[in-house]
């Protein structure tokens, strides 16, 4: 607690929520372990937590200060990374060809975008909050549009992202490749805004936490840690949510709009896989892959226990139950659950391919509950078609 | 004294005075955090937006408007050989194609240039003049017409073209094979899809008899004059030509000699009178050339008693002369523009597209990836009629469609922009 409970409880509502979200903000900087881990994070969470720089309602600014990598010679540089590009241009496909006909209504129970099953409102209920069944479908629709806004905000700072890591990668075939990763990324967010727009009907403000990994992938100068940043962790993170929400809306297009973003999204991180594999242990120090490995373990922490829906919560609970009751309360929700599970049996393997799963970072994975996905299969082992039948028997068992 | 802020903002760098502003905006934010007055969670967005959850904080945004999407048309490149003047105000362009594929016309057809001018791509059908056979090459004749824009541009790039973007070839001008005998009358740069029949069939069509009335302003101006006479003279037995001039008709000789004068209904009615080697009976008559010669063609043709079956007509309308109607120039018109579900029918299967009311069926279709049939892109060959099963369309005129098609339900897809939903099925 910032202040002593007793004066806490004297200030006005309004001040309490702000100190409250202050806190929470705070906690993230807490639990950091590594200060170099923390000097990378610590100015943009400053500017995505502190100061909300997402939420102020004018276009946020992002000074870059990497270099762009050029290579006269266009060297033919890494075989597996051409054979990925041309796999890319091989499967382009148009966002106006998804079936923008069909009718969606988010507030329909029989053809839903989130399941009710994705929300315990049980748990709600012991709160002390009981919603109606038509409540509890609007309650659902708050709940999927955040999600897909979170999904537009992360693919606009993937195609800035995308098109930097272009400049800064250091080989030739890597700079081809992620050519056609900003046009992926570009007609991803073309789809999400149009679903948004059409379908959805309201927009919900970036997460505080996706501004702060944004902002740090966008300001860091280190090619390499925007690709991992970029490519493996964030990456990661889309494919456990895309997952998730494909495996179980019932809305047809949605569902066929994820599934071709999912098999953009497989290539995405195969790439940085790829990329970062024979960097990581080659290029650099074993202090410098030992940073990483931080980072990598702390960012994962943070998307794990941070994307928790407070612009739903200030929608309709602030007053209700206090932002503590909210977190224990999401955190338990089935559809969160599903959400980490499915983000991490992506995203671990990874971490172990390029080298950031050593015996020194293992016993903290382990520590939280991490460790059961030490052993799964990495993105360049796993095709598009593998990671979609995957998802479609998930599904199905749904 | 004082600093004036004008002053104070030229004195201090920009960065310094950017860095403020963010700052300022960073504290007024957290203040309004503290009023209780932050920012709203989300915005609503377009127009299906449901009913709010309990703490609605409508933001209404203007649903986003498709600007007109670029043309989907694929064109082909033509590699331009020459391009001279071959009168004094005609350019005959010889070329290749790009692709090394045949050029697969038929003669008498067209080709639709596409050509950028004043920052958009304008459409113009040009007649391949040349004779049509498997090969790669061909040859356009365009005259630079009074008015014609596009025409004026390419006449005045004469000996500078390297390449063209077409469409096409398209057109339904071609001879009718089941007759065997032909009477082509033409005037001006009319000619030049007469001038490919003739080039293509005359030396093959052993059994044909072949009779060409062509008008012009003057010999000098007289478009392919050396290739017709060379034609006739080698096939003396089964063509022949009658000439007609404006001007300077005693600067020519022929045998008969030329006629003088306009070729309109009295000069037509005498040289058919006087001509008995012009023999309309069971002939193929085949009309081109400017719009007052064509009408009084018609008219002496019809006097003639020869069945409208037997007459193929080739007229040309630019873009820039057409008539949209009023209901689509407020379609067309900025801010006007709706989105609207187009259904199209397509070998038995619906698919059903965004498209918007600046589009046309073919621009959405294409857009979308539908296979949607079409060649010249400008109302000129009906290879993308469509027949509208419901809803409101409006179509540009003029176009080549008739008009018993346009009563029973068909649109050229090229030329017509959707009004209201709208489902089409692909003829």
């Amino acid at each position: 607690m910032i202040l002593p409970s007793q004066i806490f409880s004297m200030l006005p509502r309004p001040v309490q929520r702000q100190l409250e979200a202050y806190q929470d903000a705070l906690s993230v900087f807490s639990e950091i372990r590594d200060p170099r881990v923390l000097r990378a994070l610590g100015p943009s969470g400053l500017r995505g937590l502190i100061l909300q720089r997402g939420k102020q309602g004018t276009p946020a600014q992002m000074p870059a200060s990497h270099a762009a990598h050029f290579d006269w010679q266009y060297s033919d540089d890494m075989p597996e990374m051409r054979v990925l590009y041309e796999r890319a241009k091989a499967n382009q496909w148009n966002g106006a060809d998804l079936p923008w006909h069909i009718s969606v209504d988010p507030l329909n129970p029989e053809v839903p975008v989130l399941p009710k099953s994705f929300v315990d409102f049980e748990g709600l209920r012991v709160r002390g909050i009981h919603l109606t069944p038509a409540e509890e479908m609007r309650f659902l629709h708050s709940l999927s549009a955040w999600m897909l806004s979170q999904f537009l905000h992360g693919e606009q700072g993937a195609l800035f992202a995308a098109a930097q890591v272009t400049e800064s990668v250091q080989f030739f075939d890597g700079k081809l490749y992620g050519a056609t990763q900003v046009m992926d990324e570009g007609r991803h967010v073309e789809v999400f805004h149009r679903y948004i727009d059409e379908k959805m009907g309201r927009l919900y403000q970036i997460n505080d936490n996706l501004f702060t990994i944004i902002d740090s992938l966008m300001t860091d100068s280190r090619w390499d840690m925007k690709f991992l940043g970029m490519q493996i962790m964030v990456e990661g993170l889309a494919l456990g949510a895309f997952g998730t929400l494909y495996q179980i809306t019932s809305e047809p297009l949605l569902k066929n709009l994820l599934r071709n973003v999912i098999q953009d999204e497989a290539r995405h991180v195969h790439y940085g896989v790829l990329a970062l594999r024979e960097h990581f242990s080659t290029a650099l120090s074993e202090s410098e892959r030992r940073e990483r490995e931080d980072w990598a373990f702390e960012v994962a922490l943070l998307m794990r226990n941070r994307f928790m829906a407070f612009e739903v919560y200030e929608e309709w609970f602030q007053g209700l139950m206090t932002r503590d009751e909210w977190k224990m309360f999401v955190t338990e929700v089935p559809g969160m659950k599903m959400f980490r599970q499915v983000m991490f049996t992506r995203l671990v393997p990874n971490l172990r391919e390029i080298g950031l799963l050593s015996p020194r970072i293992m016993p903290h994975y382990d520590r939280v509950g991490l460790s059961q996905y030490f052993k799964g299969t990495s993105a360049d082992k796993l095709t598009a078609s593998d990671l979609m039948s995957g998802l479609d028997l998930a599904a199905a068992a749904e | 004294m004082g600093v004036s802020t004008d002053n104070f903002r030229s004195w201090v760098p920009r960065p310094v005075l950017e860095q403020a502003r963010a700052t300022l905006q960073d504290i007024a934010h957290i203040a309004a955090c503290f009023r209780g007055e932050g920012p709203p969670p989300f915005q609503a967005r377009g127009a299906s937006a449901p009913s709010p959850g309990p703490v609605p904080v409508p933001v209404p945004v203007p649903v986003p408007v498709p600007v007109r999407a670029a043309s989907a048309v694929i064109t082909r490149r033509l590699r331009v050989l020459s391009s001279e003047l071959c009168t004094p105000s005609a350019l005959a362009i010889a070329f290749e194609t790009e692709d090394g594929q045949p050029l697969g016309a038929d003669a008498g057809q067209f080709l639709t240039v596409h050509w950028p001018l004043n920052g958009v791509v304008e459409k113009r059908a040009y007649s391949l003049a040349s004779r049509a056979d498997d090969g790669t090459r061909g040859r356009l004749v365009v005259k630079g017409a009074a008015g014609g824009r596009v025409s004026a541009s390419l006449v005045a790039r004469a000996g500078e073209l390297r390449h063209l973007e077409v469409t096409g070839p398209s057109g339904h001008f071609v001879l009718d094979v089941r007759s065997r005998r032909h009477v082509f009358l033409a005037a001006g740069s009319g000619i030049t899809p007469i001038a490919s029949m003739l080039l293509t069939h005359v030396p093959l069509r052993k059994q044909d008899t072949f009779t060409l009335v062509y008008g012009s302003t003057s010999p000098e101006e007289t478009i392919l004059r050396r290739e017709l006479l060379d034609l006739a003279n080698e096939f003396p037995e089964r063509f022949s030509i009658r000439w007609a001039f404006d001007q300077n008709a005693n600067h020519f000789r022929s045998v008969p000699p030329p006629f003088s004068g306009a070729l309109g209904g009295d000069l037509l009615t005498e040289i058919l009178r006087t001509q008995p080697v012009i023999d309309l009976h069971d002939a193929a008559v085949y009309l081109c050339g400017p719009s007052p010669m064509m009408k009084a063609a018609q008219a002496v043709l019809d006097g003639a008693n020869v069945p409208p079956a037997r007459i193929r007509t080739e007229r040309f309308a630019s873009p820039g002369s057409r008539n949209v109607g009023p209901q689509n120039a407020v379609a067309g018109a900025v801010g006007s523009v709706r989105r609207v579900a187009l259904r199209v029918i397509l070998d038995g299967k619906t698919q059903e597209i965004i498209a918007s009311t600046a589009q046309t069926i073919l621009e959405a279709g294409l857009g979308a990836g539908l296979p949607m049939p079409y060649s010249c892109s400008m109302g000129g060959c009906a290879s993308c009629r469509v027949h509208v099963t419901s809803g409101m369309a409006v179509m540009e005129e003029p176009n080549c469609l008739e008009a018993e098609e346009q009563r029973q339900g068909y649109v050229l897809a090229c030329c017509t922009r959707p009004t209201s939903d709208l489902t089409v099925e692909v003829s």
